[in-house]
Protein backbone atom coordinates (compact mmCIF):
# COMPACT_ATOMS: atom_id res chain seq x y z
CA UNK A 1 0.00 0.00 0.00
CA UNK A 2 2.49 2.45 0.63
CA UNK A 3 4.44 1.65 -2.55
CA UNK A 4 1.14 2.36 -4.19
CA UNK A 5 0.48 5.69 -2.48
CA UNK A 6 4.74 6.48 -2.95
CA UNK A 7 3.34 5.95 -6.87
CA UNK A 8 0.65 8.03 -6.72
CA UNK A 9 2.60 10.99 -5.44
CA UNK A 10 5.29 10.76 -7.88
CA UNK A 11 2.83 10.53 -10.80
CA UNK A 12 0.79 13.34 -9.28
CA UNK A 13 4.50 15.60 -8.91
CA UNK A 14 5.18 14.34 -12.27
CA UNK A 15 2.44 15.53 -13.84
CA UNK A 16 1.92 19.09 -11.53
CA UNK A 17 1.90 21.37 -14.38
CA UNK A 18 -0.58 19.68 -16.33
CA UNK A 19 -2.31 19.74 -13.01
CA UNK A 20 -1.70 23.17 -11.96
CA UNK A 21 -2.66 24.05 -15.22
CA UNK A 22 -6.34 22.53 -14.98
CA UNK A 23 -6.62 23.92 -11.18
CA UNK A 24 -6.15 26.90 -12.67
CA UNK A 25 -9.36 26.95 -14.92
CA UNK A 26 -13.01 27.36 -13.91
CA UNK A 27 -14.16 24.88 -12.04
CA UNK A 28 -11.49 23.26 -12.74
CA UNK A 29 -12.68 21.66 -15.46
CA UNK A 30 -11.23 21.65 -19.14
CA UNK A 31 -11.67 20.35 -22.64
CA UNK A 32 -9.68 17.03 -23.57
CA UNK A 33 -7.90 18.36 -26.16
CA UNK A 34 -7.07 21.17 -23.80
CA UNK A 35 -5.30 18.98 -21.42
CA UNK A 36 -3.50 16.49 -24.32
CA UNK A 37 -2.28 20.13 -24.89
CA UNK A 38 -0.93 20.87 -22.14
CA UNK A 39 0.53 17.52 -21.10
CA UNK A 40 2.35 17.76 -24.52
CA UNK A 41 4.30 20.65 -22.72
CA UNK A 42 5.68 18.33 -19.68
CA UNK A 43 9.31 17.69 -19.95
CA UNK A 44 8.62 13.60 -20.40
CA UNK A 45 6.36 13.50 -23.03
CA UNK A 46 7.95 14.00 -26.58
CA UNK A 47 4.50 13.70 -28.82
CA UNK A 48 0.82 14.07 -28.67
CA UNK A 49 0.16 10.50 -29.18
CA UNK A 50 1.86 10.13 -25.86
CA UNK A 51 0.11 12.91 -24.22
CA UNK A 52 -3.33 11.11 -24.97
CA UNK A 53 -1.68 7.98 -23.32
CA UNK A 54 -0.87 9.82 -20.49
CA UNK A 55 -4.38 11.65 -19.56
CA UNK A 56 -6.01 7.98 -20.62
CA UNK A 57 -3.37 6.72 -18.13
CA UNK A 58 -4.22 9.47 -15.39
CA UNK A 59 -7.93 8.71 -15.98
CA UNK A 60 -7.53 5.39 -14.78
CA UNK A 61 -4.52 5.60 -12.12
CA UNK A 62 -4.70 3.21 -9.36
CA UNK A 63 -5.07 3.39 -6.58
CA UNK A 64 -7.10 6.09 -7.29
CA UNK A 65 -7.84 8.44 -10.62
CA UNK A 66 -5.63 11.52 -10.53
CA UNK A 67 -8.31 13.08 -13.29
CA UNK A 68 -11.51 12.10 -14.03
CA UNK A 69 -13.64 12.36 -16.57
CA UNK A 70 -16.20 15.77 -15.96
CA UNK A 71 -20.10 14.66 -15.70
CA UNK A 72 -20.87 18.73 -16.28
CA UNK A 73 -19.39 19.15 -19.38
CA UNK A 74 -18.69 16.78 -21.95
CA UNK A 75 -15.65 15.63 -23.30
CA UNK A 76 -13.81 17.44 -20.60
CA UNK A 77 -11.32 16.21 -17.77
CA UNK A 78 -11.63 17.80 -14.21
CA UNK A 79 -9.50 17.22 -11.15
CA UNK A 80 -11.35 14.94 -8.50
CA UNK A 81 -12.24 17.18 -5.34
CA UNK A 82 -10.12 15.09 -3.05
CA UNK A 83 -7.27 15.36 -5.07
CA UNK A 84 -7.54 19.39 -5.35
CA UNK A 85 -5.93 20.02 -1.73
CA UNK A 86 -3.06 17.46 -2.04
CA UNK A 87 -1.89 19.17 -5.24
CA UNK A 88 -2.30 22.37 -3.63
CA UNK A 89 -0.05 21.29 -1.10
CA UNK A 90 2.53 19.40 -3.30
CA UNK A 91 2.86 22.40 -5.29
CA UNK A 92 3.10 25.15 -2.51
CA UNK A 93 6.30 22.28 -1.19
CA UNK A 94 7.58 21.80 -4.93
CA UNK A 95 7.78 26.18 -5.17
CA UNK A 96 9.20 27.22 -1.70
CA UNK A 97 11.67 24.65 -2.10
CA UNK A 98 12.43 25.19 -5.74
CA UNK A 99 15.98 26.90 -5.23
CA UNK A 100 17.91 23.70 -5.72
CA UNK A 101 15.94 23.41 -8.78
CA UNK A 102 17.03 26.68 -10.06
CA UNK A 103 20.59 26.37 -9.47
CA UNK A 104 20.55 22.81 -11.66
CA UNK A 105 18.81 25.18 -14.37
CA UNK A 106 21.42 27.88 -14.29
CA UNK A 107 23.86 25.08 -14.07
CA UNK A 108 22.11 23.59 -17.73
CA UNK A 109 22.60 27.13 -18.71
CA UNK A 110 26.36 27.71 -17.82
CA UNK A 111 26.83 24.04 -19.57
CA UNK A 112 25.85 24.87 -22.52
CA UNK A 113 27.64 27.68 -22.47
CA UNK A 114 30.94 25.76 -21.90
CA UNK A 115 29.38 23.71 -24.99
CA UNK A 116 28.88 27.04 -27.46
CA UNK A 117 32.09 27.78 -26.53
CA UNK A 118 33.95 24.60 -27.52
CA UNK A 119 31.59 24.67 -30.92
CA UNK A 120 32.65 28.28 -31.90
CA UNK A 121 36.47 27.96 -30.68
CA UNK A 122 36.61 24.53 -32.04
CA UNK A 123 38.17 22.66 -34.51
CA UNK A 124 34.92 22.09 -36.41
CA UNK A 125 32.20 24.08 -35.72
CA UNK A 126 29.04 22.36 -35.05
CA UNK A 127 25.89 24.46 -36.11
CA UNK A 128 23.47 21.77 -34.82
CA UNK A 129 25.35 21.62 -32.06
CA UNK A 130 24.73 25.47 -31.67
CA UNK A 131 21.20 25.13 -32.16
CA UNK A 132 20.72 22.25 -29.76
CA UNK A 133 22.21 24.50 -26.97
CA UNK A 134 20.57 27.46 -27.43
CA UNK A 135 17.20 25.61 -27.55
CA UNK A 136 18.08 24.14 -24.52
CA UNK A 137 19.10 27.31 -22.72
CA UNK A 138 15.84 28.98 -23.52
CA UNK A 139 13.53 25.98 -22.17
CA UNK A 140 15.96 26.91 -19.20
CA UNK A 141 15.06 30.39 -19.46
CA UNK A 142 11.50 29.84 -19.43
CA UNK A 143 11.95 27.34 -16.95
CA UNK A 144 13.79 29.21 -14.41
CA UNK A 145 11.52 32.48 -15.08
CA UNK A 146 8.30 30.24 -13.67
CA UNK A 147 10.39 28.66 -11.20
CA UNK A 148 11.49 31.85 -9.46
CA UNK A 149 8.49 33.60 -9.70
CA UNK A 150 6.36 30.65 -8.27
CA UNK A 151 8.53 30.20 -5.49
CA UNK A 152 8.51 33.63 -4.54
CA UNK A 153 4.57 33.53 -4.52
CA UNK A 154 5.29 30.42 -2.42
CA UNK A 155 7.61 32.11 0.01
CA UNK A 156 5.07 35.19 -0.22
CA UNK A 157 2.34 33.09 0.88
CA UNK A 158 4.26 31.09 3.59
CA UNK A 159 5.24 34.56 5.09
CA UNK A 160 1.27 35.60 5.28
CA UNK A 161 0.62 32.18 6.73
CA UNK A 162 2.80 32.65 9.74
CA UNK A 163 1.29 35.74 10.39
CA UNK A 164 -2.20 35.15 10.26
CA UNK A 165 -1.43 31.66 12.83
CA UNK A 166 -2.50 31.52 15.80
CA UNK A 167 0.16 29.14 17.19
CA UNK A 168 2.40 30.19 19.61
CA UNK A 169 5.19 33.14 19.30
CA UNK A 170 7.47 30.21 19.69
CA UNK A 171 6.57 27.94 16.48
CA UNK A 172 5.68 30.90 14.30
CA UNK A 173 9.21 31.96 14.79
CA UNK A 174 10.46 28.26 14.26
CA UNK A 175 8.76 28.16 11.44
CA UNK A 176 9.83 32.41 10.64
CA UNK A 177 13.46 30.52 11.02
CA UNK A 178 12.99 28.08 9.20
CA UNK A 179 11.74 29.70 6.02
CA UNK A 180 14.15 31.80 6.20
CA UNK A 181 17.32 30.02 6.25
CA UNK A 182 15.80 27.00 4.18
CA UNK A 183 13.99 29.38 1.58
CA UNK A 184 14.53 32.97 1.30
CA UNK A 185 18.20 32.88 1.69
CA UNK A 186 19.30 30.22 -0.88
CA UNK A 187 17.39 31.84 -3.09
CA UNK A 188 18.08 35.44 -2.50
CA UNK A 189 21.69 34.28 -2.83
CA UNK A 190 20.72 32.58 -6.76
CA UNK A 191 18.47 35.88 -7.45
CA UNK A 192 20.25 38.68 -6.14
CA UNK A 193 22.81 41.02 -8.04
CA UNK A 194 25.91 39.29 -7.57
CA UNK A 195 24.24 36.30 -7.76
CA UNK A 196 24.45 33.08 -9.53
CA UNK A 197 21.56 33.66 -11.59
CA UNK A 198 23.17 36.98 -13.28
CA UNK A 199 26.54 36.30 -13.33
CA UNK A 200 25.44 33.14 -15.43
CA UNK A 201 23.04 35.16 -17.59
CA UNK A 202 25.84 38.02 -18.29
CA UNK A 203 28.21 34.99 -19.12
CA UNK A 204 25.53 33.37 -21.94
CA UNK A 205 24.98 37.17 -23.32
CA UNK A 206 28.21 37.49 -24.02
CA UNK A 207 28.46 34.24 -25.08
CA UNK A 208 25.44 35.04 -27.94
CA UNK A 209 26.99 38.59 -28.70
CA UNK A 210 29.81 36.08 -30.08
CA UNK A 211 27.45 34.23 -31.83
CA UNK A 212 25.78 37.26 -33.19
CA UNK A 213 28.99 39.27 -34.67
CA UNK A 214 29.89 35.68 -36.07
CA UNK A 215 29.07 36.67 -39.71
CA UNK A 216 30.72 32.97 -40.90
CA UNK A 217 27.35 31.81 -39.04
CA UNK A 218 24.13 31.71 -40.90
CA UNK A 219 21.27 34.85 -40.09
CA UNK A 220 19.24 31.75 -39.17
CA UNK A 221 21.71 31.18 -36.13
CA UNK A 222 22.27 34.91 -35.00
CA UNK A 223 19.22 35.82 -35.18
CA UNK A 224 18.16 32.81 -32.67
CA UNK A 225 20.85 34.48 -30.53
CA UNK A 226 20.14 37.52 -30.42
CA UNK A 227 16.00 36.70 -29.47
CA UNK A 228 17.73 34.91 -26.98
CA UNK A 229 19.77 37.53 -25.52
CA UNK A 230 17.01 39.62 -25.83
CA UNK A 231 14.66 37.13 -23.92
CA UNK A 232 17.17 36.84 -21.25
CA UNK A 233 17.33 40.64 -20.52
CA UNK A 234 13.48 39.90 -19.85
CA UNK A 235 13.60 36.91 -18.38
CA UNK A 236 16.79 38.15 -15.56
CA UNK A 237 14.58 41.98 -14.69
CA UNK A 238 11.35 39.80 -14.54
CA UNK A 239 12.72 37.62 -11.91
CA UNK A 240 14.77 40.39 -9.93
CA UNK A 241 11.71 42.41 -9.56
CA UNK A 242 9.35 40.15 -8.57
CA UNK A 243 12.28 39.10 -6.06
CA UNK A 244 12.75 42.75 -4.71
CA UNK A 245 8.85 43.09 -4.42
CA UNK A 246 8.37 40.22 -2.61
CA UNK A 247 11.54 40.95 -0.41
CA UNK A 248 10.06 44.14 0.08
CA UNK A 249 7.07 43.07 1.15
CA UNK A 250 8.08 40.10 3.23
CA UNK A 251 11.18 41.34 4.78
CA UNK A 252 9.24 44.14 7.54
CA UNK A 253 6.62 40.74 8.00
CA UNK A 254 9.67 38.79 9.09
CA UNK A 255 11.58 41.00 10.87
CA UNK A 256 9.22 40.77 13.56
CA UNK A 257 9.48 37.49 14.00
CA UNK A 258 13.63 36.61 13.49
CA UNK A 259 14.09 39.56 16.49
CA UNK A 260 14.60 37.08 19.40
CA UNK A 261 11.80 37.47 21.57
CA UNK A 262 13.08 38.94 25.14
CA UNK A 263 14.30 36.86 28.10
CA UNK A 264 11.15 37.39 30.13
CA UNK A 265 9.20 36.43 26.83
CA UNK A 266 10.62 33.35 26.32
CA UNK A 267 10.92 32.83 30.37
CA UNK A 268 6.74 32.62 30.47
CA UNK A 269 6.63 30.53 27.08
CA UNK A 270 9.05 27.96 28.76
CA UNK A 271 7.59 28.15 31.87
CA UNK A 272 4.13 27.01 29.72
CA UNK A 273 5.80 24.33 28.03
CA UNK A 274 7.16 23.12 31.13
CA UNK A 275 3.46 23.23 32.77
CA UNK A 276 1.93 21.58 29.60
CA UNK A 277 4.10 18.90 29.70
CA UNK A 278 5.46 18.41 33.06
CA UNK A 279 2.53 19.86 35.14
CA UNK A 280 2.57 22.66 36.58
CA UNK A 281 4.15 21.78 40.38
CA UNK A 282 7.66 21.31 38.38
CA UNK A 283 8.13 24.78 38.47
CA UNK A 284 8.09 25.11 42.14
CA UNK A 285 6.49 28.58 41.76
CA UNK A 286 5.49 28.73 45.27
CA UNK A 287 9.16 28.79 46.13
CA UNK A 288 10.01 31.15 43.59
CA UNK A 289 7.24 33.45 44.89
CA UNK A 290 6.62 34.41 48.12
CA UNK A 291 3.71 36.36 48.57
CA UNK A 292 3.39 37.56 52.54
CA UNK A 293 0.14 36.58 54.00
CA UNK A 294 -1.84 38.16 56.36
CA UNK A 295 -1.46 35.04 59.46
CA UNK A 296 2.16 34.17 59.70
CA UNK A 297 2.48 30.64 61.68
CA UNK A 298 -1.00 31.39 63.76
CA UNK A 299 1.62 33.52 65.91
CA UNK A 300 0.77 37.30 63.98
CA UNK A 301 -3.27 36.91 63.92
CA UNK A 302 -5.41 39.62 63.41
CA UNK A 303 -4.95 40.63 67.48
CA UNK A 304 -1.38 40.49 67.78
CA UNK A 305 -0.89 42.86 64.72
CA UNK A 306 -3.29 45.27 66.23
CA UNK A 307 -1.84 45.13 69.52
CA UNK A 308 1.39 46.03 67.58
CA UNK A 309 0.11 48.33 65.63
CA UNK A 310 -1.46 50.03 68.23
CA UNK A 311 2.11 50.20 70.49
CA UNK A 312 3.25 52.06 67.35
CA UNK A 313 0.89 54.58 67.08
CA UNK A 314 0.33 55.00 70.51
CA UNK A 315 3.87 55.86 70.60
CA UNK A 316 5.24 59.11 71.99
CA UNK A 317 8.24 60.51 69.69
CA UNK A 318 10.65 63.08 70.51
CA UNK A 319 13.39 61.64 71.89
CA UNK A 320 13.40 58.10 73.92
CA UNK A 321 14.16 55.19 72.35
CA UNK A 322 11.46 52.65 71.18
CA UNK A 323 12.59 49.56 72.99
CA UNK A 324 12.02 46.15 71.30
CA UNK A 325 13.15 42.70 72.85
CA UNK A 326 16.52 41.09 70.82
CA UNK A 327 15.01 38.13 69.24
CA UNK A 328 11.88 36.64 67.50
CA UNK A 329 11.07 34.27 69.94
CA UNK A 330 10.99 37.52 72.45
CA UNK A 331 8.20 38.62 70.83
CA UNK A 332 6.42 36.84 68.90
CA UNK A 333 5.84 34.21 72.17
CA UNK A 334 3.95 37.00 74.42
CA UNK A 335 0.96 35.94 75.82
CA UNK A 336 -1.83 38.35 75.96
CA UNK A 337 -1.95 39.37 80.00
CA UNK A 338 -5.81 39.99 79.09
CA UNK A 339 -7.11 36.56 78.14
CA UNK A 340 -4.52 34.90 80.31
CA UNK A 341 -6.58 36.50 83.49
CA UNK A 342 -9.43 35.40 81.97
CA UNK A 343 -8.57 31.58 81.42
CA UNK A 344 -7.37 31.46 85.02
CA UNK A 345 -10.43 32.80 86.47
CA UNK A 346 -12.25 30.26 84.28
CA UNK A 347 -10.24 27.23 84.98
CA UNK A 348 -10.11 27.87 89.16
CA UNK A 349 -8.95 26.86 91.66
CA UNK A 350 -6.26 25.47 90.20
CA UNK A 351 -2.96 23.99 92.32
CA UNK A 352 -0.16 25.30 90.34
CA UNK A 353 -0.89 28.48 87.73
CA UNK A 354 2.66 28.26 86.11
CA UNK A 355 2.06 24.70 84.88
CA UNK A 356 -1.47 25.39 83.49
CA UNK A 357 0.24 28.48 81.57
CA UNK A 358 2.73 25.70 80.54
CA UNK A 359 0.23 23.08 79.42
CA UNK A 360 -1.78 25.67 78.05
CA UNK A 361 1.01 27.21 75.92
CA UNK A 362 3.31 24.80 74.14
CA UNK A 363 4.96 27.37 72.04
CA UNK A 364 5.59 29.90 74.72
CA UNK A 365 9.07 29.42 76.04
CA UNK A 366 9.78 28.95 79.78
CA UNK A 367 10.87 32.35 80.43
CA UNK A 368 7.94 33.91 78.61
CA UNK A 369 5.57 31.44 80.69
CA UNK A 370 6.78 32.70 83.99
CA UNK A 371 6.80 36.30 82.78
CA UNK A 372 3.08 36.21 81.88
CA UNK A 373 1.81 34.14 84.67
CA UNK A 374 3.71 37.10 87.35
CA UNK A 375 2.21 39.67 84.94
CA UNK A 376 -0.82 38.07 85.58
CA UNK A 377 -1.52 37.20 89.58
CA UNK A 378 -0.86 40.55 90.12
CA UNK A 379 -4.35 41.42 88.94
CA UNK A 380 -5.69 38.79 91.86
CA UNK A 381 -6.67 39.46 95.33
CA UNK A 382 -3.51 38.27 97.81
CA UNK A 383 -5.90 36.38 99.61
CA UNK A 384 -6.87 34.57 96.35
CA UNK A 385 -3.71 32.62 95.69
CA UNK A 386 -2.02 29.81 97.51
CA UNK A 387 2.26 29.95 97.87
CA UNK A 388 4.14 26.43 97.95
CA UNK A 389 5.13 25.15 100.49
CA UNK A 390 7.46 23.67 98.10
CA UNK A 391 9.81 24.84 95.28
CA UNK A 392 9.21 23.31 92.18
CA UNK A 393 11.26 22.44 89.27
CA UNK A 394 9.85 23.85 85.99
CA UNK A 395 10.94 22.40 82.58
CA UNK A 396 10.12 23.01 79.24
CA UNK A 397 12.06 23.20 76.20
CA UNK A 398 15.29 21.92 77.78
CA UNK A 399 15.05 24.87 79.80
CA UNK A 400 14.89 24.69 83.60
CA UNK A 401 13.33 26.91 86.40
CA UNK A 402 12.98 26.72 90.06
CA UNK A 403 10.01 28.75 91.43
CA UNK A 404 7.32 28.63 94.64
CA UNK A 405 4.48 26.79 93.49
CA UNK A 406 1.52 29.06 93.32
CA UNK A 407 -2.34 28.26 93.39
CA UNK A 408 -5.14 30.38 92.93
CA UNK A 409 -8.69 28.57 95.06
CA UNK B 1 16.01 58.07 61.98
CA UNK B 2 18.49 56.41 64.03
CA UNK B 3 19.35 53.12 65.59
CA UNK B 4 21.65 52.29 67.99
CA UNK B 5 21.91 48.73 67.73
CA UNK B 6 19.84 45.71 67.31
CA UNK B 7 17.56 45.90 70.30
CA UNK B 8 16.87 49.56 70.01
CA UNK B 9 15.31 50.91 67.25
CA UNK B 10 14.16 54.67 67.46
CA UNK B 11 11.08 55.91 65.91
CA UNK B 12 11.58 59.26 63.96
CA UNK B 13 9.03 62.11 63.71
CA UNK B 14 6.89 61.52 60.50
CA UNK B 15 5.89 58.51 61.16
CA UNK B 16 2.26 59.33 60.41
CA UNK B 17 1.39 56.49 58.09
CA UNK B 18 3.08 53.32 59.94
CA UNK B 19 -0.35 51.28 60.58
CA UNK B 20 -1.44 51.30 57.46
CA UNK B 21 2.27 50.94 55.89
CA UNK B 22 2.68 47.77 58.11
CA UNK B 23 -0.40 46.82 57.40
CA UNK B 24 -0.18 46.93 53.63
CA UNK B 25 2.77 44.99 53.81
CA UNK B 26 1.28 42.21 56.13
CA UNK B 27 -1.42 41.74 53.79
CA UNK B 28 1.27 41.00 50.95
CA UNK B 29 1.23 44.62 49.22
CA UNK B 30 3.70 46.01 47.39
CA UNK B 31 4.26 49.71 47.93
CA UNK B 32 5.77 51.74 45.40
CA UNK B 33 4.11 55.11 45.11
CA UNK B 34 2.49 57.57 47.38
CA UNK B 35 2.73 58.50 51.48
CA UNK B 36 3.33 55.20 52.28
CA UNK B 37 6.29 54.72 50.21
CA UNK B 38 7.69 58.22 50.64
CA UNK B 39 7.65 57.26 54.53
CA UNK B 40 8.80 53.70 53.99
CA UNK B 41 11.56 54.58 52.20
CA UNK B 42 12.59 58.07 54.51
CA UNK B 43 12.40 55.52 57.19
CA UNK B 44 13.86 52.42 55.85
CA UNK B 45 16.00 50.94 58.88
CA UNK B 46 13.08 51.49 61.18
CA UNK B 47 10.26 49.37 59.33
CA UNK B 48 13.21 47.01 58.57
CA UNK B 49 14.11 46.27 62.35
CA UNK B 50 10.25 46.36 63.12
CA UNK B 51 9.33 43.66 60.37
CA UNK B 52 13.00 41.84 61.21
CA UNK B 53 11.75 40.91 64.80
CA UNK B 54 8.52 38.68 62.90
CA UNK B 55 11.04 37.14 61.07
CA UNK B 56 10.13 38.72 57.54
CA UNK B 57 12.49 40.43 55.33
CA UNK B 58 11.89 44.47 54.23
CA UNK B 59 12.84 44.01 50.86
CA UNK B 60 13.73 46.73 48.55
CA UNK B 61 13.85 46.05 44.97
CA UNK B 62 16.21 47.42 42.34
CA UNK B 63 12.86 48.70 40.77
CA UNK B 64 12.28 51.10 43.84
CA UNK B 65 9.18 49.11 45.03
CA UNK B 66 8.98 47.63 48.52
CA UNK B 67 7.83 44.35 49.95
CA UNK B 68 7.74 41.46 52.60
CA UNK B 69 9.26 38.01 51.58
CA UNK B 70 10.63 35.12 53.96
CA UNK B 71 13.10 32.32 53.11
CA UNK B 72 10.74 29.85 53.35
CA UNK B 73 7.74 28.24 51.13
CA UNK B 74 5.39 30.19 50.31
CA UNK B 75 1.89 30.03 52.11
CA UNK B 76 -0.27 32.00 49.74
CA UNK B 77 -1.90 29.92 47.26
CA UNK B 78 -2.46 32.37 45.27
CA UNK B 79 1.21 32.88 43.63
CA UNK B 80 0.71 30.00 41.30
CA UNK B 81 -2.50 31.36 39.89
CA UNK B 82 -0.80 34.85 39.30
CA UNK B 83 2.20 33.69 37.98
CA UNK B 84 0.32 31.23 35.55
CA UNK B 85 -1.81 34.81 34.35
CA UNK B 86 1.34 36.12 34.29
CA UNK B 87 2.36 33.62 31.82
CA UNK B 88 -0.46 33.08 30.08
CA UNK B 89 -1.10 36.87 29.29
CA UNK B 90 2.79 37.05 27.75
CA UNK B 91 2.21 34.41 25.55
CA UNK B 92 -1.71 36.24 24.49
CA UNK B 93 0.70 39.46 23.61
CA UNK B 94 3.41 37.72 21.90
CA UNK B 95 0.74 36.28 19.67
CA UNK B 96 -2.05 38.83 19.32
CA UNK B 97 -0.19 41.75 19.20
CA UNK B 98 2.98 40.20 16.99
CA UNK B 99 5.21 41.65 19.44
CA UNK B 100 8.05 39.09 21.13
CA UNK B 101 9.37 41.91 23.07
CA UNK B 102 6.63 44.36 24.66
CA UNK B 103 6.93 46.92 27.32
CA UNK B 104 5.00 45.72 30.32
CA UNK B 105 5.25 48.95 32.18
CA UNK B 106 3.95 50.76 28.81
CA UNK B 107 1.48 53.49 30.67
CA UNK B 108 -1.37 52.29 28.56
CA UNK B 109 -1.25 49.06 29.20
CA UNK B 110 -3.03 46.21 28.03
CA UNK B 111 -6.39 44.81 26.77
CA UNK B 112 -8.30 42.83 29.90
CA UNK B 113 -9.77 40.79 27.26
CA UNK B 114 -7.09 39.29 26.42
CA UNK B 115 -7.63 36.92 28.61
CA UNK B 116 -11.06 36.59 28.21
CA UNK B 117 -11.48 32.34 28.34
CA UNK B 118 -13.69 32.45 24.98
CA UNK B 119 -10.47 33.75 23.67
CA UNK B 120 -7.67 31.63 25.36
CA UNK B 121 -6.48 28.59 23.66
CA UNK B 122 -7.51 24.78 25.23
CA UNK B 123 -4.23 24.45 26.52
CA UNK B 124 -3.97 27.69 28.57
CA UNK B 125 -7.83 26.81 30.14
CA UNK B 126 -6.63 23.71 30.79
CA UNK B 127 -3.51 25.17 32.41
CA UNK B 128 -6.53 27.58 34.34
CA UNK B 129 -8.29 24.39 35.25
CA UNK B 130 -5.61 22.74 37.25
CA UNK B 131 -5.85 25.98 39.37
CA UNK B 132 -9.38 25.94 39.90
CA UNK B 133 -9.86 29.14 37.27
CA UNK B 134 -12.58 27.83 35.24
CA UNK B 135 -14.52 30.97 34.11
CA UNK B 136 -14.25 34.62 33.15
CA UNK B 137 -15.15 35.37 36.94
CA UNK B 138 -12.22 33.36 38.35
CA UNK B 139 -9.38 35.26 36.00
CA UNK B 140 -11.42 38.03 37.64
CA UNK B 141 -10.40 36.84 40.48
CA UNK B 142 -6.98 36.64 40.10
CA UNK B 143 -7.04 39.92 38.88
CA UNK B 144 -8.54 41.57 41.78
CA UNK B 145 -5.93 39.52 43.67
CA UNK B 146 -3.08 41.08 41.54
CA UNK B 147 -3.86 44.55 42.06
CA UNK B 148 -4.98 44.05 46.03
CA UNK B 149 -0.60 42.75 45.79
CA UNK B 150 0.22 46.14 43.58
CA UNK B 151 0.96 44.65 40.56
CA UNK B 152 -1.20 46.10 38.73
CA UNK B 153 -4.07 48.83 38.45
CA UNK B 154 -7.23 48.08 36.30
CA UNK B 155 -8.45 51.62 34.22
CA UNK B 156 -11.57 53.44 34.54
CA UNK B 157 -13.27 51.87 32.22
CA UNK B 158 -12.26 48.57 33.58
CA UNK B 159 -11.06 47.51 30.20
CA UNK B 160 -7.05 47.64 30.96
CA UNK B 161 -4.73 46.33 33.33
CA UNK B 162 -1.91 48.08 33.67
CA UNK B 163 1.15 46.79 35.29
CA UNK B 164 3.36 48.58 38.13
CA UNK B 165 6.60 48.32 39.04
CA UNK B 166 6.02 45.34 41.18
CA UNK B 167 5.75 43.11 37.92
CA UNK B 168 9.56 43.19 37.86
CA UNK B 169 8.81 40.51 40.31
CA UNK B 170 7.18 38.20 37.59
CA UNK B 171 9.44 39.54 34.93
CA UNK B 172 12.58 37.95 37.19
CA UNK B 173 10.66 34.90 37.47
CA UNK B 174 10.27 34.36 34.04
CA UNK B 175 13.99 35.06 33.77
CA UNK B 176 15.00 32.44 36.25
CA UNK B 177 12.68 30.06 35.01
CA UNK B 178 14.39 30.36 31.83
CA UNK B 179 17.78 30.35 32.54
CA UNK B 180 17.69 27.71 35.36
CA UNK B 181 15.78 24.82 33.15
CA UNK B 182 17.78 26.10 30.04
CA UNK B 183 21.03 24.82 32.04
CA UNK B 184 18.86 21.80 33.27
CA UNK B 185 18.37 20.67 29.41
CA UNK B 186 22.17 21.47 28.20
CA UNK B 187 23.39 19.67 31.08
CA UNK B 188 20.74 16.57 30.29
CA UNK B 189 22.16 16.76 26.81
CA UNK B 190 25.70 16.64 27.75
Amino acid sequence: MVSKVGTFLNKVRECLPLLEEILNHNEHIIPKSKAIEYAFKLDFVDSIAKAEVLIDTLLSFKPQPILTNSELIDNSIAIPNQLKELILWVTKKMHIESSHHLRAIIDDISDQINLIDENLHGVELKIGSIHRSLRTIDRAREKMVNLALNNLEAIEAAVREIESSQESWSLRQEMAFELQTRHISPMSQIIDVSGILMKTIHRCAGKLREIEKRYDLNDDIRNTAARLRSGLDNSSQIVTQKHESSMTQISPLLEIYLNLPSEVMTGAIKALQIAETTGLNALELNSRLYLNTWRLNDVWDDDSIEDLLQSIVKYEPISSPFEMPDTKPEIITLIPIYELIEKIKANRPMEDILQFVMDNEENVPLVNCMTATINALVNFDGEELSFGPEIKMYNKHKTVMEAIRIGIK
Amino acid sequence: MESNNNSQIIIGENLENSKTIINLLLKGKHIFSGKEYAELKANLDFYSKIFGLMDLDLHFHDMDFFYLRKNEKNMASSAKSICLFFFILLRRISIIENDPNPDLTRPSGFEKSLMRVEGLSSKDRALLEEQKIYDNDGIDKVIRNMKGLGFLLIDEDGERIIFNRPIYRLMELSSDILKEFSQKEEGEEE
